[in-house]
């Protein structure tokens, strides 16, 4: 009875759907530009994550020796410095290696090269490399290394990179792309609102002769609301499935450009939307439907009088 | 031996089998008491009921009315006299501003929203304009009322030739109602009105967009189902009709019941 209920509401329900072809278009337009709204804040996010993530682990403390002190000197200090808890790594580059990376990282300019060459003596400082676990506390090794005065005698040259700065440039824009983000996300949901609330008024005018048939022989107001509230359920549906189908699309072809700017974190936007399809999609899904169930419940309160 | 005798000439018709003949003639006339009283109760009651409109338009006043069981009951009156509102307080589709309203016994002055289809699907109705679904068969215009009250597809499937059969239009179940005439399209209404089996059917000026001889045909169909039983509400204001039926007719003048014959003819 339930069953034979239901699937005469969906029937309905597909009727009222394309009876008014072009205004189920329109209305699924609407609720595709908001999905994808939606879904654009979702990889912008991730893709801005994954930005701060690595210039994060770009920042670091480098501290430069004296050309005197010796190999134990440093392994101490590195020992002392690996021994504080906010300390991530230390890494010991000797001059040597410095050097050598110097050179690769030239590779492709032999004037800079030709001029390393004609140094007969390396000019580069032992090196300490440290990182925190959280950008903030870099200022407490510099701190450190400042008051403690058998590190001075040791130290020729500290340099803090201050990353910290372009972490912070980075999720100032990070906000506000966010913000922006749900504005248009906003804005595309109350439009979403307007539309749904008028398609199924229109809805309610085409078929109100089948109402007022209904009504009379005694159909249950469950059965004369079913088949809008399954139309609202259906246009979320067919929504998501097109937002799905173009995000797709956009990743796409996005990809390379994402990978290429997030070359070392190894994050594809892809791979990305894989591994959250159903997590992002069915949030979208179940959110429009609330969306576009509560625009039938207006339009049917407005204009479905008993 | 006698007492079993008399026993068994009360089984037929009573789930009762007396142990005694006394006790048996007795319970015997409680049933026939019991029955007369079911009998004699009324299907559709108005108690000094009111109905004012948003804006102080009077409608109905103080109505009192009691029609039986397996009646027929021609209501008239000019137009705007509050006919369509007497139905549209049948139907629940109205609720009285005053007084009582019962329905078969059931006391339906403040019936429950949820419970109004109920009400509903013991109520067969017909109006002037003939509400048939232009884009389905006139098979389809009948099931659907069916469909949309949960019934099963097997009874749909048994009933909807059947009421189609009643007003004689078996043979065009698959056309459109475009396709068939006026008198025909309303003939398909009352076979939808009669898809409930209802215990009243209520026609609000049915003949009123026909011309005499499909308005007729269309009065003799509401004689026929009355005769199997259905209390008939008839309202209209044809006085040929009225005159021809010779039978109980309710007359309202500006929202108050002016005449009730048994044997009416129309008055004004
Ligand atoms: N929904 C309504 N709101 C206000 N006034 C109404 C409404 N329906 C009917 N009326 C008024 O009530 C009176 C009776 O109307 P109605 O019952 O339709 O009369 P009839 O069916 O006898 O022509 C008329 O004066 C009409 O204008
Ligand atoms: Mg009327």
């Amino acid at each position: 009875m339930l069953f034979l209920s239901l699937s005469r509401v969906i029937r309905f329900s597909a009727q009222n759907f394309a009876r008014n072809i072009w205004l189920s278009i329109v209305t699924i337009t609407i609720v595709v530009l908001t999905l994808f709204s939606v879904t654009t804040l979702v990889f912008v996010n991730a893709v801005m994550e994954q930005a701060i993530q690595l210039v994060e682990s770009k920042v670091d403390v480098s501290v430069y020796f004296k050309p005197t002190v010796t190999a134990e000197q440093i392994f101490a200090v590195q020992t002392n410095l690996e021994a504080l808890d906010y300390v991530r790594d230390v890494e010991y580059v000797s001059k040597s290696q410095a050097l050598e990376k110097l050179r690769v990282r030239y590779n492709n300019s032999p004037l800079i090269l030709e001029s390393l060459k004609e140094l007969n003596d390396n000019p580069l400082n032992d090196t300490l490399i440290v990182r925190t676990h959280d950008t903030s506390d870099y200022q407490k090794v510099i701190d450190i290394l400042n008051a403690t005065p058998q590190y001075a005698v040791l130290i020729e040259n500290k340099n803090f990179d201050d990353n910290q700065a372009v972490v912070r440039r980075l999720e100032r824009i990070a906000a506000e792309v966010t913000g922006v983000g749900w504005a248009v996300t906003i804005f595309f949901s109350i439009i979403a609102i307007l539309v749904i609330v008028n398609t199924i008024r229109i809805a309610i005018y085409t078929h109100r002769s089948e109402i007022s048939i209904m009504k009379l022989v005694g159909a249950s107001n469950w059965f004369v609301r079913g088949p809008f509230i399954g139309e609202a359920i259906f246009y979320a549906l067919v929504g998501t499935l097109i937002t799905l189908g173009i995000s797709y699309l956009v990743t796409n072809v996005s990809d390379p450009f994402v990978v290429n700017l997030l070359g070392q974190t190894d994050f594809s936007l892809l791979r990305y939307m894989n591994q959250n399809v159903v997590h992002i999609f069915g949030i979208e899904f179940i959110g429009m439907v609330f969306v576009s169930v509560f625009s039938t419940s207006i339009a049917l309160t407005r204009y479905l009088r008993v | 031996m006698a007492s079993r005798q008399a026993g068994n000439s009360y089984e037929d018709g009573y789930i009762l089998v007396p142990p005694s003949i006394l006790t048996s003639r007795f319970l015997w006339y409680t049933v026939i008491c019991l029955g007369q009283l079911v009998n004699s109760s009324t299907m559709i009651t108005f108690k000094n009921v009111s109905k004012i409109y948003p804006g102080q338009q009077i409608a109905l006043k103080n109505i009192n009315l009691d029609i039986k069981p397996g009646e027929f009951v021609s209501i008239v009156g000019q137009s705007g006299t509050g006919k369509t509102t007497l139905v549209k307080l049948i139907l629940a589709e109205e609720r009285p501003s005053k007084g009582k309203i019962v329905i078969g016994g059931w006391d339906i002055t403040g019936i429950k929203y949820r419970e109004i289809p109920t009400l509903r699907r013991q109520i067969g109705v017909v109006f002037q304009d003939f509400k048939l679904l232009p884009r389905k068969t006139l098979y389809e215009n009948v099931a659907f009322a069916l469909e949309v009250a949960g019934e099963s597809n097997e009874k749909i499937s048994e009933i909807v030739p059947q009421v189609l059969k009643i007003v004689g239009l078996e043979s065009k179940v698959n056309r459109y109602p475009t396709q068939i005439s006026g008198g025909e399209q309303q003939r398909v209404v009352v076979a939808r009105s009669l898809a409930h089996r209802p215990k009243i059917l209520v026609a609000d000026e049915p003949t009123g967009n026909l011309d005499s001889i499909n308005s007729r045909d269309i009065i003799e169909l509401l004689k026929k189902i009355n005769d199997f039983g259905t209390t008939v509400v008839l309202v209209t204001h044809n006085r040929e009709i009225v005159n021809d039926l010779r039978k109980r007719v309710i007359t309202i003048e500006d929202g108050v019941v002016v005449s009730d014959q048994k044997r009416g003819k129309y008055l004004l």
